[in-house]
C-alpha cells in the first residue's frame, strides 16, 4: 500500500497548521494597521514624564493646562524668537505672571529637543511644570501645567490678587 | 502565498493579543477626556454626561471680545466642525450667546458648587499677548487654557472648562483660500486649538503635539509651500501660513477617535 504524501500527510498537515501561526506572529508583532505607528524615538515617553505624576497637588485640587502655540508665517523674519529655553521662560511668565521668575524654576529633564522646568512652593512641593521646546529660530514655553489652588497660593504669596489675571469667568 | 494560508493566518492575528510596539499610543497618553459625570452642583446640568461641550464667544466690547462683522468667527466655528465631522461621543457647540469677558488667566472652578453651569464655560476671546506688535516666536499665535479635576475613582482626570484666546497682532488671513505669504491662516490655527479643547492636552512632545521630527509633520514650516498630509496637531501649524492645519489627518483623527469613541 502506498503512503499519500499529498494533502493528508502529517508534515503537510503540521505546515498548514504552523505557517498562518507563523505568518500571524508576524503580522501581530509588526502591529500592521492595528495598532498606532511609532511616531519618533523611543525615549518619547520617557522624556515627557505625565506631569500628573510630576506635580504635588492636593487631593480633588483642578488642575489648570496653558497650551501655548506659535505658528511663524511663511517669509517672516522670526529673529526676535527667545534664543534659549530660559529666555522663553521669561519672556512667557512675564507676560502672564510678572511675579514668578526663570529664577524660581528648577531644570527637571533636559534634552535636544525640550527643556522641562519645575516650580515648588515654600514647603517643597511642586506646583507648575513648565515645558519649554524649540519653533522655527527660537524657543517657546508650550505648556505650563498648575495646580491650581497651590500655584495660586504661590502668586498671592509674591504678588497680590490685581496681578493674577481676570478675576471673572 | 496561498489565499488559503493568508487567510487564516489574518483571522489569527485578529485573535492573537496584539504585540504594541514601543511608542504606540492609547487615547490615555494624549487626552485629559471631557467630563461623563454627573455632579450634583447647583446649575442646570452642572456637567455633562454626553460630552456635548458648549462655548461662545467674548463679545466685541468685553476684554479680550472678538470681533463681528467679517468672516473671523466663521472660520472658528469651521475649525470645530472638523472636530465633529470625525462623528465622535464628543462635540462642539456654538450655541452661546456673546460673553462679556473671557476670564483669562482665571482660576479653576474649585469644587461642584463654584462651577459655572455648563453653558457659561467655554469661550473663545480675540486679545493682545504684550504689545500691539507682535513678534513671531515670541508670542503664541493663539493659547488654550483648560481646567481637568480628578475624581478619584479611577477613571481619571477629567476637562471641565476651556477658554481660547487668540492673539489679534497675528496678520490673519480670514478667508478660506490660500493664505497669501506673510499671513497665518485663521482657521488652520484654530482647528490646532480645537484639538487641545477636545482634551489633547498630552503625549507627544508632552504638550498633546506630535513633534515636527515626526514623519507625520512633514515639511518645512518657512516654506511657502503645505505639503499633503502634514497633521493639524504638529508642533507648528507648518507651511503655507498652516494652511494644511484645516484638514485633521489619520492620526489626528485616530487619537481623537480612541479618546471618545
Amino acid at each position: 500500500m502506498k503512503l499519500r504524501s499529498g494533502a493528508g500527510g502529517p508534515a503537510r498537515r503540521a505546515r498548514r497548521i504552523w505557517r498562518p501561526l507563523a505568518l500571524a506572529a508576524v503580522i501581530a508583532g509588526t502591529g500592521m494597521s492595528f495598532v498606532h505607528p511609532v511616531f519618533g524615538d523611543s525615549d518619547d515617553l520617557e522624556a515627557h514624564a505625565d506631569p500628573l505624576e510630576t506635580l504635588d497637588c492636593a487631593p480633588l485640587e483642578p488642575i489648570q493646562a496653558v497650551h501655548s502655540d506659535y505658528t511663524p508665517p511663511a517669509g517672516i523674519d522670526v529673529r526676535g524668537a527667545p534664543s534659549t529655553p530660559e529666555d522663553a521662560l521669561e519672556a512667557w511668565m512675564a507676560q502672564r505672571y510678572p511675579a514668578v521668575t526663570p529664577d524660581d524654576f528648577a531644570v527637571v529633564s533636559e534634552a535636544s529637543d525640550h527643556v522641562r522646568f519645575a516650580l515648588s512652593d515654600s514647603l517643597g512641593r511642586t506646583v507648575a511644570v513648565a515645558l519649554v521646546g524649540p519653533h522655527a529660530d527660537g524657543w517657546g514655553v508650550h505648556d505650563l501645567i498648575t495646580c491650581d489652588v497651590l500655584f495660586r497660593a504661590l502668586l498671592l504669596d509674591s504678588a497680590g490678587e490685581a496681578d493674577i489675571g481676570e478675576a471673572g469667568r | 502565498m496561498k489565499i488559503r494560508t493568508i487567510v487564516p493566518a489574518l483571522v489569527a492575528a485578529l485573535l492573537l493579543p496584539q504585540a504594541v510596539p514601543a511608542g504606540a499610543h492609547s487615547w490615555g497618553d494624549w487626552y485629559i477626556r471631557w467630563t461623563d459625570r454627573n455632579v450634583n452642583c447647583p446649575g442646570v446640568n452642572c456637567l455633562d454626561t454626553d460630552r456635548d461641550v458648549h462655548w461662545g464667544f467674548v463679545t466685541p466690547s468685553g476684554t479680550n471680545g472678538f470681533p463681528t462683522g467679517d468672516s473671523r468667527r466663521s472660520r472658528i466655528r469651521d475649525a470645530a466642525a472638523r472636530w465633529n465631522a470625525v462623528g465622535t461621543g464628543m462635540t462642539f457647540h456654538s450655541d452661546l450667546p456673546d460673553w462679556s469677558a473671557l476670564g483669562y488667566p482665571a482660576p479653576c472652578p474649585q469644587s461642584s458648587s463654584d462651577l459655572p453651569d455648563e453653558y457659561q464655560r467655554n469661550k473663545v476671546g480675540w486679545g493682545s499677548f504684550g504689545d500691539s506688535t507682535y513678534i513671531p516666536g515670541l508670542e503664541p499665535a493663539g493659547e488654550v487654557r483648560s481646567c481637568w479635576w480628578d475624581f478619584l475613582d479611577g477613571k481619571g482626570p477629567m476637562m471641565i472648562l476651556f477658554r481660547m484666546k487668540i492673539n489679534k497682532d497675528v496678520n490673519w488671513y480670514i478667508g478660506t483660500g490660500t493664505p497669501p505669504i506673510g499671513t497665518t491662516d485663521l482657521w488652520g490655527l484654530a482647528a490646532h486649538e480645537f484639538g487641545h479643547a477636545s482634551g489633547r492636552t498630552r503625549g507627544g512632545d508632552g504638550a498633546g503635539h506630535f513633534k515636527d521630527s515626526y514623519s507625520v509633520c512633514p515639511g518645512d514650516p518657512e516654506d511657502g509651500q503645505s505639503p499633503s498630509g502634514r497633521h493639524t496637531m504638529c508642533q507648528t501649524l507648518g507651511p503655507g501660513g498652516g494652511i494644511g492645519a484645516r484638514s485633521l489627518e489619520e492620526h489626528d483623527r485616530d487619537t481623537f477617535v480612541n479618546a471618545y469613541s
